[in-house]
């Protein structure tokens, strides 16, 4: 109960509308990703199609929670960690459900001199497992929201209260 | 939230954010027991399918097929003369007004047209004193799957097919009906088919395809697997030369005359380009497909034949443009755009 309360804390108009942004934003660069990759925005496999709008939703609330944690708490725990991971997983996660057929993102790895074969085998684990490293990612984001709106919560970490004006 | 009214009694109330958050988990909830229970669905339609399809002589066993794509429909079986011929004998005219719709840009879907740059323009493999198109793919990728009717309707411009195979892309990639250049071999856990059954007086047409179980999503091999395991020193240099070119980026992986492209020149799904998982070329048959090209009165097939169309003019200058069909206006415009002419 003592999440969900730092859960509605956080969530007023302003960082709900900052979630939404943040969600616009993984979505348009997962977008220009798997386009860039694909020539079109296509998703082949129907669970991931789902699966990464799932990702890009809790990487956007991981976010958000990053966001409210700097400016609003005694200790900015989740300022690095969260943001980053929330970023990461959108991102990798975005490669990742595109690798198939054509993957000009993970050949470009070529110039820091992965051989060409390696980058097949790679490209094969991520086709192969596409789904559960996903799946893994959501459970990463989820993971992080619920530690850090459990950390929120304690007095050390608590959201400050705003100062009045006299 | 809790609020207390005047008499000092407290009850709860939920406010708009409330709403909104408990709706983003209802909506998450309901997404994971509809994923969960088409999951489910899938695996025992699946099962039935493996039951119910009847398989080829070349599969090498019969407990091996349980878990094969979805479709196995006819796989590796010849297309009829009928079929073939609509390939064989297209008529110049669909070439030439899929070109204009490519070049009014009234295609619904993605053909690209764009200037090649200098960094694919490569010398041409010749073999027997002819130029070559060469081809990598693989059978379990749908971008290929896709892509070999534009390849097949482009290479019959210059000859002729005596046969061409049904075949499915992988069922984690589309499960989408294509044509196999030759019977490939859809159980191994490995292999390459190399070869085709096509002639030319104008081209060589050297193709490989990695074969791998059409079961899960896309597989492929390191392109010295394709050099290693080639059947004669024509393919062994063809492929030599395509992994020299170091401009793989996945497959399709072809070579048009002096032009290296990497990647499925047309993404021709359906009607329209595909905006989620739901192809419309996956729920399609292949005399369905055929049907469509031979109609020629929809978006599909303007942009099959489109397709065909760039790979047409990327092949027309290697041979001095002395096949009829590069002098179609259409193709000596998109000659022009690609800064070939």
């Amino acid at each position: 109960m003592n999440m969900y309360r730092t859960l509605r804390k956080i969530y007023t108009w302003k960082y709900f509308a900052v979630n939404i942004a943040a969600f616009v934003l993984y979505y348009l660069i997962a977008r220009y990703l798997i386009t860039s990759q694909e020539k079109v925005f296509l998703i082949v496999n129907p669970y991931l199609f789902y699966l990464m709008y799932i990702l890009i939703l809790s990487a956007s609330i991981t976010l958000t929670i990053a966001i409210y944690s700097i400016g609003n708490t005694r200790r900015n725990i989740a300022k690095l960690t969260a943001s980053s991971v929330s970023a990461v997983t959108a991102l990798f996660g975005s490669v990742i459900v595109s690798c198939g057929c054509a993957v000009p993102i993970l050949f470009s790895l070529a110039a820091i001199g992965v051989s060409s074969a390696g980058l097949i085998t790679l490209n094969n684990f991520f086709s192969r497992y596409a789904i559960e490293l996903v799946v893994t990612f959501i459970f990463l984001n989820l993971l992080l929201i619920i530690y850090y709106l459990n950390k929120l919560s304690k007095p050390s970490c608590e959201i400050r209260k705003k100062k009045r004006k006299r | 939230m809790a609020k207390k009214t005047s008499s000092g009694r407290e009850y709860m109330y939920l406010s708009k954010l409330d709403i909104i958050l408990l709706a983003v988990v209802v909506v998450l909830a309901v997404s994971v027991l509809l994923l969960s229970l088409e999951y489910l669905s899938l695996n025992a339609r699946l099962q039935t399918l493996s039951l119910s399809s009847s398989h080829p002589s070349n599969s090498t066993t019969s407990n091996s097929t349980a878990n094969f794509g979805s479709r196995l429909n006819g796989i590796d079986t010849p297309l009829n003369s009928t079929a073939l011929s609509i390939i064989n004998n297209a008529p110049d005219s669909y070439f030439e007004i899929a070109g204009e719709k490519l070049l009014n840009q009234t295609l619904t879907d993605q053909v690209v047209l764009s200037k090649v740059p200098n960094s694919s323009k490569l010398n041409a493999f010749y073999v027997n004193g002819k130029p070559s198109v060469i081809y990598i793919g693989s059978i379990s990728c749908i971008f290929c799957g896709e892509n070999r009717w534009s390849m097949a309707l482009a290479l019959s411009r210059f000859g002729s097919f005596s046969a061409l195979y049904k075949g499915y892309s992988s069922f984690g990639d589309g499960d989408v009906p294509t044509l196999y250049w030759t019977k490939d071999n859809y159980t191994t856990p490995e292999g390459v088919g190399y070869g085709n059954d096509y002639s030319s007086s104008y081209i060589n047409f050297i193709s490989a395809d990695y074969e791998s179980p059409i079961k899960a999503g896309f597989e492929l091999q390191p392109l010295t697997y394709f050099i290693n395991n080639s059947p004669n020193s024509t393919y062994r240099a063809a492929m030599s030369f395509m992994n020299g070119t170091n401009m793989f980026q996945g497959t399709p992986f072809t070579f048009w005359g002096n032009i290296i492209v990497d990647g499925a020149d047309a993404v021709v799904f359906g009607n329209t380009t595909p905006s989620s998982a739901t192809l419309p070329l996956t729920y399609m048959t292949h005399g369905q497909v055929l049907s469509q090209l031979k109609n020629f009165n929809d978006q599909f097939a303007w942009g099959e034949y489109a397709g065909a169309d760039v790979y047409i003019s990327y092949l027309c200058p290697t041979i001095n443009n002395s096949a009829p069909i590069c002098s179609l206006p259409a193709i000596r415009k998109i000659e022009s755009i690609e800064g070939l002419a």
